[in-house]
């Protein structure tokens, strides 16, 4: 028993490297949690740290509307910016930052857009929804920036929540360097049931590399 | 940070936010002007008018901005405008953050010759220019006259008595 047992601890070692090893060369980009698993070698298309990736964003998007008689909408767009020297290019998203994604006033809250990027409808009265020229079901557009104009033509997706699975705003097989800027329209559409106050939302754009 | 597999580097992702705003509001009610023409001998004068509470007004004369004020919770407004010589027609801009509206009168002020009027006084032509003060004061010198006339001639005419048998 004692002799088994003194034989078979090399060998458990020994597998427990092997395996170590195994996992590492099977997936170079890390099935670690952490960026202090990793040191300098090669991952996938980059060495380490030096795929490293920058997202922006306009911080702040205005979507003002001054309901007049029917149904007034306000378009305009989020510059969301990526840079990434990955050459197996990158991957953007967005959700709504909370479980709702409704624009929240004082007292009344206006809810997103019943679309989805596949597909996308036209803004409704009392609604808000987003939508990127040329991605899935949006069409091509152009989309442009109006302020108090009527119903836009185009179609929009509503925001997914923070619970819900995120929206593919963009992907790319290569480099972004220089930036890449996917504009991200928004558009709100209001009537004058919605009393006059201020409404607000946060969008979280996540960019990975591929 | 949404979306992201434990298994994702740090160096990997970023995140970033955009909050969305939107203020959903009615355009300033267009300015009145408390009256609707003035005369001032002097080149300063404080017009004065109402709109939407706190609300911004720009007072313009012929598209030239001349001064900005901030309506009070009433709505009333005052700013010191300087004047040009003659005519002046001022409108008035009240903007908000969601529009702007102008006041549907000009506001008419004459910068005429000091005659002692305050800003904001109405139109007053000076009492010598005037034909009816002339009258007046013409009237009152003939009835002066006719008074004294009167009185010198009851005093002659008691003199004489007096002077009689």
């Amino acid at each position: 028993m004692s002799v088994r047992a003194h034989l078979h601890r090399p060998r458990n070692w020994l597998v427990g490297v092997v395996a170590g090893l195994a996992l590492l060369a099977a997936c170079p980009l890390g099935a670690h949690a952490a960026n202090g698993a990793y040191s300098d070698g090669t991952y996938g298309s980059c060495t380490y740290n030096s795929c490293g990736i920058t997202l922006t964003s306009s911080g702040t998007l205005s979507l003002n509307v001054v309901p007049a008689g029917g149904t007034t909408c306000t378009v305009a767009s989020d510059a969301v910016a990526v840079t990434t020297d990955s050459s197996t290019g990158y991957s953007l998203a967005m959700n709504d930052q909370s479980t709702s994604s409704s624009l929240v006033g004082t007292s009344t809250t206006i809810v997103t857009s019943g679309g989805t990027p596949s597909a996308p409808s036209a803004l409704t009265a009392n609604s808000w929804g987003w939508r990127v020229d040329g991605l899935s079901g949006f069409g091509a557009g152009p989309t442009t920036g109006s302020s108090n104009g009527g119903v836009p033509s185009l179609s929009f997706a509503g925001v997914p929540t923070s619970a819900q699975t995120s929206a593919t705003v963009a992907t790319s097989g290569s480099a972004a360097d220089p930036a890449v800027t996917t504009p991200a329209w928004y558009g709100l559409c209001v009537t004058t049931s919605i009393p006059a106050d201020s409404y607000s939302s946060t969008v979280v754009y996540t960019a990975v590399v591929n | 940070m949404i979306g992201i597999s434990p298994s994702v580097a740090a160096w990997q992702y970023q995140v970033v936010a955009t909050t969305i705003q939107s203020t959903i509001c009615e355009p300033p009610t267009a300015p009145r002007w408390a009256v609707a023409s003035a005369a001032t001998s002097v080149a300063t004068a404080t017009v004065r008018g109402s709109t939407s509470p706190d609300t911004t007004v720009t007072v313009s004369d012929n598209g030239t901005g001349l001064a900005t004020a901030v309506s009070d919770g009433a709505g009333d407004f005052g700013a010191s405008v300087a004047l040009s010589a003659g005519l002046n027609r001022l409108s008035a801009n009240a903007t908000n953050e969601c529009g702007t509206a102008t006041s549907a009168a000009p506001l008419v002020i004459q910068l005429g010759p000091a005659v002692g009027a305050n800003p904001g006084t109405p139109v007053s032509t000076p009492w010598y220019r005037r034909p009816a003060a002339w009258a007046a004061i013409g009237l009152g010198l003939v009835l002066a006259a006719v008074a004294v006339w009167r009185l010198l001639v009851a005093a002659r005419r008691r003199r004489r008595d007096g002077e009689q048998p």
